[in-house]
């Protein structure tokens, strides 16, 4: 089930990045919620991302084709979701990165810009 | 609950009561002339239940660990992780001080007033009730206020059955504020303040520090005692394994993990996992 893509150019959301922080970590390791909660925070330092947001977004992730979940059962423990990428999910994700370089050149450029700037120079309005 | 075999016996913690009824209905989609029996009761006394013989063919707890402790291997083989919560503070339009109270201050509204009555669960029954203890023993430590779980001990009105009853007793007006589960207080209509991650049992990523809580109580061997640690509110689900209807307590547990299910544990505010 692909779907079509968001404003931002891509099939994902960007928004805080926690749709591909989500595709990256389960690419590297197809995996619970639960753990991917606590692999979100050891990624993403500074981000505080709610549990609850976080599940909403793998939710959300399968329903547009991105990951794909079953019920994997472990031996000391209870059984949970499993989530694993799609090829839909790779291509998404993909985009989603291509999106994001383009969007670092934009910034750099600006910082590059502006940081050239006269220290004390330019023109304000005098109030 | 009565003994007619071809109904569906479903025992699960009263929390979870008005999202396993709407559950139901859609169950009924697929068996229209099927017989429900609903039982609900704190989560270590559903579980008790199984113990001592009572036969169900679906059992829903507000804690994984109730499994692990009393029911895995001899009465279920696994269960299954289906929804999250987190601990909150609810009142309503007529606790005392409910227009001052907040995260930070909460302990202070409920000690410095002896007029206010707040309430837990009984935490021998059920876990929202040694959740609240382990809420408390984290509060000492995260706003540094020696005492304040005994505090909060001595100072509690009563113990309810199970989380819901507490609800109850807050509409009712019999306490003013009570220590619940997120999704029980929405359910309710009830106000609450959320508490700090650190102290609320919802973020794996706090796991570690949640376990520094602990709370003792009677086993199920008598003289036994048994200790539970903190961890991340979990619930879980699993079919007996004398349950007479495994066909169709499969095809309810599907229902409330897929995509009905999920959205039904949402609008009750829980959180889908």
């Amino acid at each position: 089930m692909a779907t079509g893509k968001n404003e931002n150019g891509t099939g994902i959301s960007l928004d805080r990045m926690i749709q591909p922080m989500l595709l990256m970590l389960i690419l590297k390791k197809p995996t619970h919620g639960y753990e991917l909660i606590q692999s979100f925070n050891a990624v993403h330092e500074g981000e505080i991302a709610e549990p609850g947001t976080i599940y909403r977004n793998l939710r959300r992730l399968e329903r547009e084709g991105f990951v794909l979940s079953g019920w994997e059962a472990s031996e000391s423990g209870p059984a949970r979701r499993k989530y694993a990428i799609t090829e839909d999910g790779i291509k998404a994700l993909h985009e989603a990165v291509l999106k994001l370089e383009k969007q670092k050149q934009q910034i750099e450029d600006f910082l590059t810009e502006y940081n050239h700037l006269p220290k004390k120079g330019g023109h304000s309005i005098e109030k | 609950m009565k003994n007619d075999p071809n109904s569906l016996k479903i025992l699960h913690a009263g929390a979870l009561r008005k999202p396993i009824k709407e559950c139901i209905h859609i169950l009924w989609e697929k068996y229209p002339s099927l017989k429900v029996e609903l039982d609900y009761a704190g989560s270590r006394a559903c579980a008790n239940a199984v113990a001592e013989g009572k036969i169900v063919d679906v059992i829903a707890l507000a804690d994984y660990q109730v499994f692990k402790d009393i029911l895995i291997p001899r009465f279920v083989d696994n269960c299954f992780i289906f929804a999250t919560d987190q601990m909150v503070l609810a009142f309503d339009e007529f606790s005392p001080d409910g227009d001052k109270i907040n995260s930070l201050n909460w302990m202070d509204v409920l000690l410095s007033n002896p007029a206010i009555k707040y309430a837990l669960s009984n935490y021998r029954l059920d876990p929202c009730g040694y959740r609240t203890l382990m809420l408390w023993q984290l509060a000492e430590q995260y706003y540094a206020r020696p005492g304040l779980y005994r505090n909060l001990v001595n100072g509690a009105n009563n113990l309810y059955t199970k989380s819901l009853d507490l609800a109850m007793a807050l509409m009712e007006g019999r306490v003013d504020y009570g220590f619940e589960y997120r999704s029980v207080a929405k359910q309710m209509n009830l106000q609450f303040i959320n508490f700090p991650a650190e102290i609320n049992l919802s973020d794996p990523r706090l796991a570690d520090c949640y376990a520094r809580a602990k709370v003792v109580i009677e086993g199920n061997t008598p003289g036994l005692k048994t200790e539970i640690l903190g961890a991340p509110i979990e619930f879980a689900v699993s079919i007996p394994k004398n349950s007479n209807q495994k066909k169709i307590a499969r095809d309810f547990i599907e229902i409330l993990t897929g995509s009905r299910g999920e959205g039904i544990l949402e609008n009750n505010g829980l959180i889908p996992c």
